[in-house]
């Protein structure tokens, strides 16, 4: 371990940059943080409620960015090479963490720091230089108005070495728009608009070149538990199948269920989908794999339409570009969906808000809300691959019709009223991905109560879609989706890769999972210490959404999950009534011991967990 | 006898090379009948595809049984008639 910190696994530093003041500094991170947080978005969230006021605006130099590793990152354990950003969202308004893959993370960790925290703003436009020790501020005038994959070209040339690793914004991150991703080398931490935050700091990239190493107590220890997790994603059938087609086997599957969304989720079965399935993709333009740094899933696929209108190069597509672009939209082509996921990637705008913001002019437009004259001639129906095409352009562009679209579906149903919140999919503002909670109540109270809203990774559906809970049951669903927030959450502290769900997780915080931070930290913790830290982390965070004003009346659901019953196929009827939800949230509070009626933590639960600093702000 | 249609994705899907085979139970059989057919067909090739080491058992998965949404480590034991369809709907998650 770091030579004097208490825990295997931690460098025991955190490089801070302040931009307003070109200021570089390097600090011990608090050993009594790190084992009450482990590292992570756990960390981050402490750090961020500890050092950020109230109520500041997302896009102001107050706000902070932060880039954070675990301890298990840059070891030899799979699936475990995530890294977080974290920020106050200026989409959601609530502390959010987008997690990508890759190899940045680790990198960070071989460059000597846990976590970077970026602050202030800079007067002109400038990139990080983060070499090992040797740390800079770079003007980035000349990056400026580059596309991601293009700045990364460059900084690549510039610095004269292939192997450094770069999370960069695009142009609509320059422009703050407000869900601007980063992409980070080919993996996008692409939600909740923190590439809007990146921009607001005039900061266009972040460059890392680390050739330091990561101790822990025992490496033998560390390689047996590598070695046995390595068993387990060979040969647990959920996850070694991600090898050979990644996350898009899921779409042929998840249409024969009836829960593959459909046409802005006005349906969950979509009549055209052998032109998406994964078995479609791989056939007609995979080309190979990639992985993560020490990962032997394998999951990311490699693709190609080498030529024609839809000519494309891209990382994917994943099950969220087949979704959206896909079912959603209702468009039937794979080698569309590779320009779309393209696109998306050039401009530096998530995918999944930009899909469900077109399905939404979409459906508008089916309901008379817009006619072509509203939507720059584009004819915006569903099925109309190129009018979506041209409609992420101008997304991108924060140009015309897409300006409006640029906002999300939230904001532009406000502006445009006659509504069309109905068709609007998200919940606290966050678009939804293809997961659905219609026929599960867990995952439905999960989604509701997340901090993020309309996210997959505060609540996993995976435990009620594999029939492990019973979907038909309402009872002890609060307490199911509780135990859900606590291992993935957990997972997020010590950036482990939800892939690996059947072996992290799937139902509550997994041996394997409490095993790997043991033997990387050298502590010994057992399920109940491992689950109280989960607790704390969750915890912390909803402190800071209520903090922020959040309360029991932000947790929701898109209002057609609550209203309108799946309309046919399999799951035809089902659907989460208001009243459904209520006595879900009774039952989740309680089990946390929030309260009631501001869905808040309480005294005792806040003082139980050691977060008596926040009694005063939430209590 | 009874005869059912069983349709897969995927990873299973190649494991059986086809989307859709159909293979020969007792009549009336039971869902678990028809994957013992098929696991004596397909063998070790199909077995890998479903059987989770770790636990011991059957992974989770859904399927439909014509209409119905069943689970795989709970409804084994459903009985099933000729012309019947089975749809494997595995693996899922992620994403």
């Amino acid at each position: 371990m770091a030579r004097g910190f208490k825990y295997g696994g931690y460098v025991g530093q955190l490089l801070r940059v302040n931009l307003t003041k070109k200021g570089i500094s390097k600090e011990p991170l608090r050993e009594d943080w790190a084992g009450d947080f482990v590292g992570g978005v756990g960390l981050a969230a402490r750090i961020f409620y500890e050092e950020v006021r109230p109520k500041i605006d997302a896009l102001g130099p107050e706000n902070k960015l932060l880039m954070m590793t675990g301890p298990v990152n840059g070891t030899m354990i799979p699936a475990a090479s995530r890294s977080a950003m974290c920020a106050k969202s200026p989409y959601t308004g609530s502390f959010f963490h987008s997690i990508f893959g890759g190899y940045l993370g680790p990198e960070l960790k071989f460059a000597g720091y846990d976590g970077l925290i970026v602050e202030g703003r800079a007067d002109r436009p400038v990139y990080l230089w983060v070499d090992d020790d040797r740390v800079e501020i770079r003007s980035a005038e000349h990056l400026w108005g580059k596309n991601p994959f293009k700045a990364q070209e460059m900084i690549r040339q510039e610095i004269g070495d292939e192997e450094i690793h770069i999370a960069t914004i695009g142009t609509a991150g320059e422009a703050r728009a407000p869900y601007a991703m980063i992409l980070c080398d080919i993996r996008a931490a692409g939600r909740g608009g923190l590439g809007a935050v990146m921009g607001s700091k005039n900061l266009k990239a972040i460059v890392v070149r680390g050739t330091g190493s990561v101790t822990v107590p025992n490496i033998l220890r560390v390689y047996n538990t590598a070695l046995r997790i390595n068993e387990l994603v060979a040969t647990i059938p959920a996850v070694k199948g991600l090898s050979e087609y990644g996350t898009p086997r899921n779409v042929a599957a998840m249409n024969e269920a009836g829960i593959l969304p459909t046409r802005n989720w006005q349906t969950e079965v979509f009549d055209k989908v052998d032109g998406i399935t994964g078995e479609t993709m791989r056939e007609k333009v995979v080309k190979g794999d990639r992985a993560c740094f020490a990962c032997s899933i394998n999951c990311t696929k490699y693709s190609v339409v080498p030529s024609g209108p839809y000519k494309s190069v891209i990382n994917g597509a994943d099950y969220e570009t087949i979704y959206g672009f896909g079912s959603i939209c209702g468009v039937d082509n794979i080698e569309v969906l590779c320009k779309a996921d393209e696109l998306c990637d050039h401009y530096g705008i998530d995918l999944i808000s930009t899909a469900l913001s077109i399905a939404w002019a979409m459906e508008c437009s089916e309901n008379g809300i817009f006619t072509k004259k509203d939507t720059d001639g584009i004819d915006l129906r569903f099925g109309n691959a190129d009018g979506m095409l041209e409609m992420i352009e101008k997304i991108g562009k924060g140009e015309g019709f897409g300006a409006l679209l640029a906002k999300g579906t939230r904001e532009a149903s406000r502006i445009v009223g006659k509504d069309s919140i109905r068709f609007s999919i998200q919940n606290k503002g966050l678009e939804w991905p293809g997961h659905t909670c219609r026929p599960f109540p867990a995952a439905a109270v999960g989604y509701a109560t997340g901090p993020r809203g309309g996210s997959h990774h505060d609540i996993r559906p995976t435990a009620e879609k594999s029939g492990l809970l019973d979907r038909k049951v309402l009872e002890g669903k609060g307490a199911a989706a509780a135990e859900i927030n606590h291992w993935l959450i957990l997972c997020d502290s010590m950036l482990l890769c939800h892939l690996g769900e059947p072996i992290w997780g799937p139902l509550r915080i997994s041996p394997n999972t409490i095993e790997a931070l043991n033997v990387v930290t050298g502590r010994e913790l057992n399920f109940e210490q491992a689950r109280k830290i989960a607790e704390r982390e969750w915890n912390m965070i909803r402190c800071f959404s209520a903090r922020e004003g959040f309360t029991r009346e932000d947790d929701q659901l898109p209002r057609r999950f609550m209203e309108e019953p799946i309309p046919d196929g399999p799951m035809k009827g089902s659907y989460i009534p208001k009243e459904t939800l209520e006595r879900l949230k009774n039952d989740y509070y309680s089990y946390r011991g929030w309260d009631l009626k501001t869905g808040n933590p309480t005294r005792e639960k806040l003082v139980d967990l050691g977060l008596e600093f926040a009694v005063k702000d939430v209590c | 006898m009874a005869r059912v249609k069983v349709k897969t994705f995927s990873v299973i899907r190649d494991a059986l090379g086809a989307d859709v085979v159909e293979v020969e139970v007792g009549n009336p059989g039971t869902v678990g009948s028809v994957f013992d057919a098929l696991l004596l067909r397909y063998g070790a090739a199909l077995k890998e595809k479903i059987w989770d080491p770790e636990e011991g058992e059957m992974a989770p998965f859904l399927m439909r049984l014509n209409d119905e949404i069943i689970r795989s480590r709970f409804d084994m034991d459903r009985s099933i008639q000729d012309g019947d369809e089975i749809a494997i709907i595995f693996p899922v998650g992620g994403g």
